[in-house]
């Protein structure tokens, strides 16, 4: 049910200039509570090493696998139709993107790219490059086919438009994702905690390159290689991140310590800083295009 | 209530940027997958050059696969980062009189590996031209467990096949082992191998 | 206030002794500064339980168990013979071992083994695992097999504690432990004084060929008893099996021999022989006709027991004595024996002032002896406590034999002769030659000491031809040559005395008071006994042109058969000609061999030996050294190749071993298939991922279904070592500089892989 302000008063003035759900910080918040989660599992895990029975492994890997995806529903949808004019197909991108990359991208990295097999024991460049144009392309490619055909022509009203839906498709990917660690295998709560909140902030750290790329495609008149590029830039991304992470995280041996094992919640702080590291940017550019879009329509005739 | 937004009227149709901007993102998308394939390919297929004068053989093993000339064969390849049976690519030279026959020869394999492999079984056996040399195959599975009595190894069905070729006092065995389930995936390094060796 | 002072000044006091008492305790309690830490799981998990088993129809029959200990990776076990080797009592012909997987668990079997060497009379055995336990040919070098290193029980002393390992029941046992310490030691003809360890520890006698371990868990000792036969009235027989398959399992039914409990230990340096000569895979050939094999003429029996103080170079009694002083440390009973055989259980049991006396008991074991002959057992270097001694020889079970001797006797000054040697006479009245090989000639002499004897006493010699009486001195013959000092007598038979085995008996009042044995063999060169000659070594294709080849003392690496050729004299048949082989020191080979051949060879007839190389006899100094008894005739030798044995890499059973298991980052399941490699000190593990080349790997492991591996050889401690660590789908992990240290042996790890992108 949605509730709206009478239009027999003037609305306020935010409203009038700004009638869309915010965009930004519902991504802070979900990124925010979704770290701040795996930085308590983790503490716990660490310090009080609980032993849990096995179905309450496995509930809790489901339930934390779904919360990134129940945080945006509360932060990014619920909050939307609070909103003068809402953004109506959040969910279907959401839910299309989900099902293209369960359909679509994962048969074609596990089984015609087979990415484990070669990928892991390559050198550092050829890893960049491999991730980058199997993972990556594959990634951001189905994630702006969605939105290209979905949304992009009729629903694209500003750029924010842009980063909402491209959150939207990048929660759908990232869920798809998080199911398939929890559904496979007994991972502890920490360790799905923990990849759980990689794979959100990369795929929305692509996503926001995305975006920039749709928003420049339908509200500018840019190269038609910038989308190219931006979608390069997004699988680039994903290519670098994933050796880089599991690099500076991966374990060494010694014989001395009983156990061996690597470091995965600073594969979480590297995360987070790339995510930061694009978000920031990407925004200024965003309210940069945005102010200049509408001085050019204040001075228009 | 119902909302009514009213919007000004903007064309839907698409400018040629818009379109070209689109059909070139799915473009390189294309491009990238072959891209991608070709990196996996070159991956999986860069070889390692290998030449042993005194035996007379040079050949071309896969890059990633551990080398191996101190056993009883003259070359073994195996493939360590592979799960379970390590796929194993081998050259074994065997002195022969000049009366033993292929047939005789595949004789004493089959009694010698009855021994010591366990379900030993023949599946086929066919001649053919191996780079204008004739040439035997023979095709034949295996189960194989871990010789530690001590760790929990499950057995393992292990294909194989052998190219047996005779020249002169000698029998040139060229052995393709793997694990019987991925044997079809594993096989098209095997006959890339075959088509480099010279002997 | 002065009361709750008084009571806690005495609360403190009480509570500050309690506290200096109790640490007082705690440091007596804690192990010597020295003190070294076993590897125990390591001798469990290199002591097997062994099946003899008899194959019928369709089922395996089982006829003898035991225990016995891996000494070599590569498969190499060390047993005794008894329920090993084919045998009246043991008649299987398969050998199954098994093994310790779980140490909670009875042992689990896994393979099959074959005799390489044995010593039925020393009771020793070495098998080699041949194939798996469904019947499959293995090959040796592909096994990994936990072992244990020889100790030399030569150092091992009165109260050394022995960790002792081995199977106490019947297969449904696991592994067990036990300890004790050393309580003695039982002397031998065939061994000397340490040819048996007697221990306190408390070992069932399935555990018999086991191992017993000094601190450093090094093999010391063989744990060894033989069980009597299943008709023997003290036998413990075991039935499990329905054998004869009348649907019972009863008397009728085959039964397990089991002996009693063990307190006697074979020394490992016995078994070093066997073990030398089967790891350098080398043999000793002769032909058939050149090992007597006596027919026995009765029951096996014991006679003329009498005790003697000591044991000279030959083990000869040095006199004869009827009593020992106190605080005596040395004693042996020594004894006639004929018709015995390797396969006969022989028992010591002694009971002081009527208690059984373990120190001094021998348990049933099998008999090391020829055929008939002299033997002794005894001990020295223990004190032996005053009272009345009865000693009690058994033969399979039955007592043969009986006398006693009391200790704690006052030292009296009883006539006595004593050390009584043999040779012949110079002019000047001399006795000259070795002492106990003579040559063949017209007379013998002995010379011998006296002590206390008062001139008319009656005494007299007699002198024995292989056990039969053929001259003694005239009845009535009484001494008149003074109370002390040196006399000669001598034999002689005008028509030659025949080459054999003699005996001297001296006796005053009728008492036995000296007695030696002496062999007369080979012919006299001047003042020595020239019994071999032309000992050589050669090259030949067949044994018909060996004696014509040239003779050689170098041989190219990798030849496989040297012959050794050579001639004798007068040798008679029965003759102990005892043969021992060495290479670079170490003996491969040693038996005692009751010489079969003519007295004197033929014209151009030579006596041929066969050096044998499973796969090439190994570079080395080889040494032939040949006896007549305890008198050295030959010593000569040869090289093959650089004259060097090759170092054996693997012979170390010392190192840290590593372990572990490698797991899933994410699900924390064992990975399958993951493959450690550990890489050689010279190389990095980048140049290892580089070249991917097997040549620089010092050891490799794969994970099975768990994720579980051993590294099939030891680390040295303070070596820099690289690891990497590869598994299909996982980042590989890569170290350099590990190093491991030998106090944390074995090293358990668990590594976590994560996989490269999720």
């Amino acid at each position: 049910m949605s509730y709206y302000r009478p239009r027999t008063s003037a609305p306020p003035d935010d409203e009038a200039i700004n009638p869309y759900g915010q965009v930004w910080l519902p991504i802070a918040a979900q990124i925010g509570i979704v770290l701040m989660i795996v930085i308590a599992i983790y503490l716990v895990f660490r310090f009080l090493t609980p032993t849990l029975p096995r179905t309450a492994i496995q509930v809790g890997d489901l339930i934390l696998a779904l919360t990134p995806f129940g945080l945006w529903l509360w932060f990014g949808v619920r909050r939307e139709r609070l909103a003068v004019q809402p953004r109506t197909r959040l969910l279907m991108v959401a839910i299309v993107t989900a099902l293209a990359a369960n359909a679509i991208a994962f048969p074609l990295i596990e089984r015609i790219y087979q990415v484990d097999r070669w990928l892991p024991l390559a050198p550092t460049l050829n890893r960049v490059l491999g991730y980058a144009f199997t993972i990556g392309v594959t990634q951001e490619l189905i994630k702006y086919v969605v939105i290209r055909y979905a949304v992009w022509r009729e629903h694209f009203r500003t750029r924010a438009d842009a980063i909402a839906y491209g959150v939207a498709s990048a929660v759908g990917y990232a869920t798809v994702l998080n199911l398939q660690i929890a559904l496979t295998g007994d991972a502890n709560l920490d360790i799905v905690a923990i990849r759980i909140f990689d794979n959100l902030a990369l795929n929305i750290a692509a996503s926001i390159l995305i975006a920039f790329g749709t928003a420049e495609m339908r509200f500018e008149r840019p190269s038609p290689f910038l989308m190219p590029l931006m979608l390069a830039l997004g699988a680039f991304l994903t290519g670098v991140v994933i050796p880089l992470r599991t690099g500076l995280t991966n374990s060494t041996f010694s014989a001395q310590t009983a156990i061996n094992a690597p470091s995965l919640i600073f594969g979480t702080a590297v995360s987070l800083i790339v995510l930061v590291a694009i978000a920031f940017p990407m925004a200024l550019l965003f309210a940069t295009a945005d102010r200049r879009q509408r001085e050019a329509a204040a001075r228009a005739p | 209530m119902t909302i009514i937004e009213v919007r000004s009227a903007e064309s839907t149709e698409l400018t040629q940027r818009q379109r070209w901007s689109h059909y070139f993102t799915l473009f390189y998308g294309v491009i990238a997958v072959v891209i991608a394939l070709n990196l996996r390919d070159s991956t999986l297929n860069a070889t390692r050059s290998y030449v042993d004068i005194q035996a007379g053989i040079r050949a071309a093993y896969p890059q990633t696969w551990i080398i191996d000339t101190g056993g009883a064969s003259i070359f073994r390849a195996r493939d360590m980062a592979v799960a379970g049976f390590k796929t194993t690519i081998q050259i074994a030279i065997r002195p022969i009189s000049l009366s033993t026959s292929t047939r005789n020869l595949i004789d004493i394999l089959t009694l010698t590996r009855a021994q010591t492999l366990a379900a030993y079984r023949v599946l086929s056996q066919t001649t053919f031209f191996l780079n204008e040399v004739e040439a035997t195959e023979l095709e034949y599975t295996y189960v194989s467990s871990d010789d530690n009595p001590f760790l929990a190894a499950v057995p393992i069905v292990v294909r194989g096949r052998d190219i047996l070729i005779t020249r002169g006092g000698q029998a040139i065995i060229v052995t393709f082992l793997a694990d019987a389930n991925t044997y079809e995936q594993n096989l098209p390094s095997f006959q890339r191998f075959l088509a480099d060796l010279e002997f | 206030m002065s009361r709750i002072y008084r009571h806690f000044s005495a609360s403190w006091r009480t509570w500050s002794f309690s506290l200096a008492l109790g640490l007082v305790c705690a440091l007596s309690a804690s192990p010597p500064a020295n003190a070294q830490t076993l590897d125990l799981e390591r001798l469990q998990r290199s002591t097997v339980f062994i099946l003899q088993a008899r194959a019928t129809a369709d089922d395996l029959i089982v006829t003898c168990i035991g225990s016995g200990t891996i000494v070599s990776r590569d498969g190499l076990i060390l047993s005794n013979a008894h329920n090993t080797v084919i045998g009246r009592n043991c008649p299987g012909e398969t050998l199954v071992i098994a093994l310790s997987v779980n140490f909670d668990d009875a042992p689990v079997p896994r393979y099959r083994a074959e005799i390489v060497q044995a010593d039925l009379g020393l009771d020793l055995a070495l098998l080699r695992i041949t194939r798996q336990n469904d019947g499959r040919l293995l090959d040796p070098d592909s096994l990994t097999l936990p072992f244990v290193e020889l100790g030399d029980s030569e150092l091992v002393t009165l109260d050394d504690t022995l960790t002792v390992v081995g199977y106490p029941g019947i297969s449904d046992d696991p592994v067990t432990i036990e300890r004790g310490t050393v309580s003695g030691f039982t002397a031998e003809p065939s061994g000397g004084d340490k040819s048996w360890i007697k221990t306190s520890a408390s070992i069932r006698g399935t555990m018999s060929g086991g191992g017993a371990y000094n601190s450093a868990g090094q093999l010391v000792g063989i744990p060894t008893t033989a069980p009597l036969t299943p008709d023997s009235p003290e036998s413990n027989c075991v039935v499990l099996q329905d054998t004869d398959a009348d649907g019972l399992v009863g008397i009728t039914d085959q039964c397990i021999p089991i002996g009693a409990f063990i307190n006697s230990l074979r020394p490992s340096n016995f078994a070093r022989v066997l073990l030398r000569a089967a790891s350098l895979g080398l043999s000793i050939d002769m032909d058939d006709d050149a090992i007597l094999n006596p027919r026995l003429t009765g029951d096996p029996a014991f006679s003329r027991l009498f005790f003697s103080p000591a044991v000279n170079e030959a083990g000869m009694p040095t006199t004869v004595i009827r009593s020992l002083p106190t605080s005596s440390s040395s004693l042996y009973l020594y004894f006639n024996y004929d018709n015995m055989t390797p396969e006969t259980v022989y028992e010591l049991r002694v009971n002081t002032d009527g208690i059984p006396n373990a120190n001094f008991s021998l348990s049933p074991v099998r008999w090391s002896g020829g055929r008939r002959g002299l033997w002794y057992v005894g001990s020295s270097g223990q004190p032996y406590p005053n009272g009345l001694y009865d000693f009690t020889l058994f033969i399979d079970g039955v007592a043969s034999a009986t006398t006693r001797l009391r200790v704690g006797v006052a030292p009296e000054e009883i006539a006595s002769f004593s050390d009584i040697v043999f040779g012949i006479l110079d002019f000047s009245g001399n006795v000259l030659g070795n002492g106990f090989v003579l040559g063949t000639g017209n007379i013998a002499s002995a010379r011998f000491i006296y002590r206390n004897l008062v001139d008319g006493t009656p005494w007299t010699a007699i002198w024995y031809y292989e056990g039969t009486e053929f001259f003694r001195l005239p009845d009535g013959t009484t001494w008149n040559d003074g109370a002390a000092g040196a006399k000669t007598i001598s034999v002689q038979e005008p028509n030659g005395l025949l080459p054999g085995t003699y005996r001297l008996e001296l006796y005053i009042e009728g008492r036995l008071s000296g007695t030696s044995d002496f062999t007369l063999s080979g012919g006299q060169n001047g003042a020595f006994t020239l019994v071999f000659e032309d000992t050589h070594f050669a090259l030949a294709d067949s044994d018909e042109n060996a004696p014509r080849a040239a003779p050689l003392r170098q041989f190219t690496a990798e030849v496989d058969l040297i012959y050794t050729l050579f001639r004798w004299r007068q040798i008679a048949p029965g003759t102990p000609w005892v043969v021992i082989w060495s290479v670079d020191g170490d003996v491969f080979y040693r038996r005692v061999i009751p010489w079969a051949r003519d007295a004197d060879p033929f014209d151009n007839e030579y006596f041929l030996m066969r050096l044998i190389g499973e796969n090439g006899i190994p570079d080395g100094t080889y040494r032939l050294d040949m006896f007549i008894g305890s008198v050295q005739f030959v010593s000569t030798e040869a090289r093959v190749g650089i004259g060097q044995l090759p170092i054996d890499r693997f012979a170390q059973a010392s190192g840290i071993e590593l372990r572990g298991q490698i797991r899933d980052a994410d699900t924390g399941l064992g990975i399958p298939g993951a493959t450690f490699f550990l890489v050689n000190e010279e190389f990095s593990a980048s140049d290892f991922l580089r070249d991917l080349s097997f040549a620089q790997i010092y050891a490799t492991a794969t994970t099975d279904s768990d994720g579980r591996f051993t590294i099939d050889r030891r680390l040295q401690a303070t070596v820099p070592y690289s690891v990497v660590i590869m598994a299909a789908g996982y980042l590989p992990i890569t170290s350099d500089g590990v190093e491991v240290v030998p106090e944390d042996s074995p090293i358990d790890v668990t590594i976590y892989m994560q996989r490269d992108a999720t």
